[in-house]
């Protein structure tokens, strides 16, 4: 099996209001974000940048994490799902990004912080260090 | 009462209070607290204060301040405009509505807020605000369905100088709660009349008395589940009836404290052939498993 990536720049779209939120949802179909899911700025001034909102009654704490500089985000759609594991498969892509909410159920701080971390140690330390060019 | 600003941002709480006359001030003065809409699954939980000179005690019996919910829906809001009129010269009243989906996540947080304790909290709440308006506070009679005993002992300790008193049915006992229980059962019944659904402005007004042994209202729910969402936020998604009907109609939902909840001791005991295992574990380096570093291997 192989991966084809399709990456055509013409067609890429800019994605707006990105939400990764702490639950699974069992589904993977269009939902009606901007009437149900109403963030709000918090008004406690000492938490500046930081959003409240709900989720299923649930309370969620939200942060914008930014795609440190020099990286882009991307989404990928794959328009048909494979049959078999052999098959090949291909991913188009579809939106880039520089930006998103993350969430947590009630406070950060009562969560680990899971996507930050892994982000900015990758991002910061690790990735350039491996894919830059030996020079002898 | 103008609640327009709670209905723009019915996510929130929203507290008002009347105008505070000159005469509450001055002398010793009683106030009484009562609330509306504790069982319903729909819209907000309404908590009031209603306060008077303790001198002014029988005028509110003569008004007619009675039980809230042995009037007619037509009497309460005349005996409102009664008491809303005489704010002006001897009574004052505070009002706080508690929304639906601060009553939810309070109630669905990691820890969570029970609605006794929050009851309380509420009622606290009131009378150290109309405290600090500059009324005279000196008697507090309190209506509640828990225990009385526990909840006047907090009280008293909180409130040292005030006489409270707080007992079951004192809505129908003290006019001065019958006049709190006015204010909040108009309050919350505005409120659900005119809510606005920020979720979609044309949706179906017919969900009963929000009780969730109403069939219109358990109807209504099923009718207006939304696949991921769940409901608009004029629903408690704390209570039993939304949650049930979520399980059968809405896409099921996976938090990280979803095992913590279920309280199960058992499964902290490990298995017993896991004492026999070579120990091997995780062998990744000690910095990838702390900074939650892992290799994608499917898509």
């Amino acid at each position: 099996m192989s991966i084809k990536v399709n990456c055509d720049k013409h067609l890429l779209l800019e994605a707006s209001a990105l939400n990764h939120m702490p639950c699974t949802i069992d589904g993977n179909e269009k939902a009606n974000v901007s009437t149900y899911f109403r963030p709000q700025q918090t008004s406690q001034n000492s938490l500046k940048n930081v959003l409240r909102s709900s989720f299923r009654g649930r309370p969620l704490e939200g942060k914008t994490i930014n795609i440190p500089d020099g990286y882009v985000g991307l989404i990928f759609e794959e328009k048909r799902k494979p049959f078999s594991e052999d098959e090949d498969r291909t991913l188009d892509l579809t939106h880039s990004f520089d930006c998103f909410q993350q969430w947590y159920l009630d406070s950060q701080y009562l969560s680990k912080n899971t996507v930050q971390g892994a982000c900015e140690t990758w991002t910061r330390h690790i990735a350039a260090a491996i894919h830059e060019p030996i020079e002898e | 009462m103008d609640i327009s600003t709670f209905l723009s941002k019915s996510d929130e709480n929203y507290k008002m209070h009347s105008e505070i006359p000159d005469l509450l001030k001055d002398g010793p003065c009683c106030l009484g607290i009562d609330e509306a809409g504790r069982g319903p699954v729909l819209g907000p939980m309404v908590y009031s204060a209603c306060f008077c000179p303790i001198s002014k005690k029988q005028d509110l019996s003569d008004m007619g301040c009675d039980d809230s919910k042995v009037l007619t829906e037509e009497k309460r809001e005349e005996l409102f405009n009664t008491l809303h009129e005489a704010s002006s010269k001897f009574i004052g009243w505070m009002t706080n509505i508690l929304s639906p989906n601060y009553i939810s996540n309070s109630m669905l947080s990691r820890t969570k807020y029970n609605l006794n304790s929050l009851s309380h909290d509420t009622a606290i709440d009131l009378i150290r605000s109309t405290i600090k308006l500059g009324v005279d506070v000196k008697e507090v009679f309190i209506d509640t369905v828990g225990p009385p005993e526990t909840y006047q002992a907090k009280l008293k300790k909180l409130f040292p100088d005030i006489n409270i008193c707080v007992e079951k049915k004192a809505d129908a006992k003290y006019p001065v709660v019958s006049a709190a229980s006015i204010c909040a059962k108009v309050c919350r019944d505005r409120v659900i009349k005119e809510w606005v659904f920020f979720e979609n402005n044309e949706m179906d007004r017919n969900y009963g008395s929000g009780y969730p042994s109403d069939p219109t209202t358990k109807s209504w729910l099923r009718k207006n589940v939304d696949p991921v969402f769940g409901f608009p936020n004029f629903v408690r998604f704390s209570w039993s009836t939304a949650s049930k009907i979520l399980e059968d109609e809405a896409l099921s939902v996976h938090w990280p404290d979803d095992d913590e909840s279920e309280g199960d001791t058992s499964s902290n005991t490990p298995a017993i052939t896991s004492f026999f295992a070579t120990g091997a574990g995780d062998k990744r380096h000690r910095f990838f498993v702390e900074n939650n570093l892992y290799t994608v291997e499917t898509i």
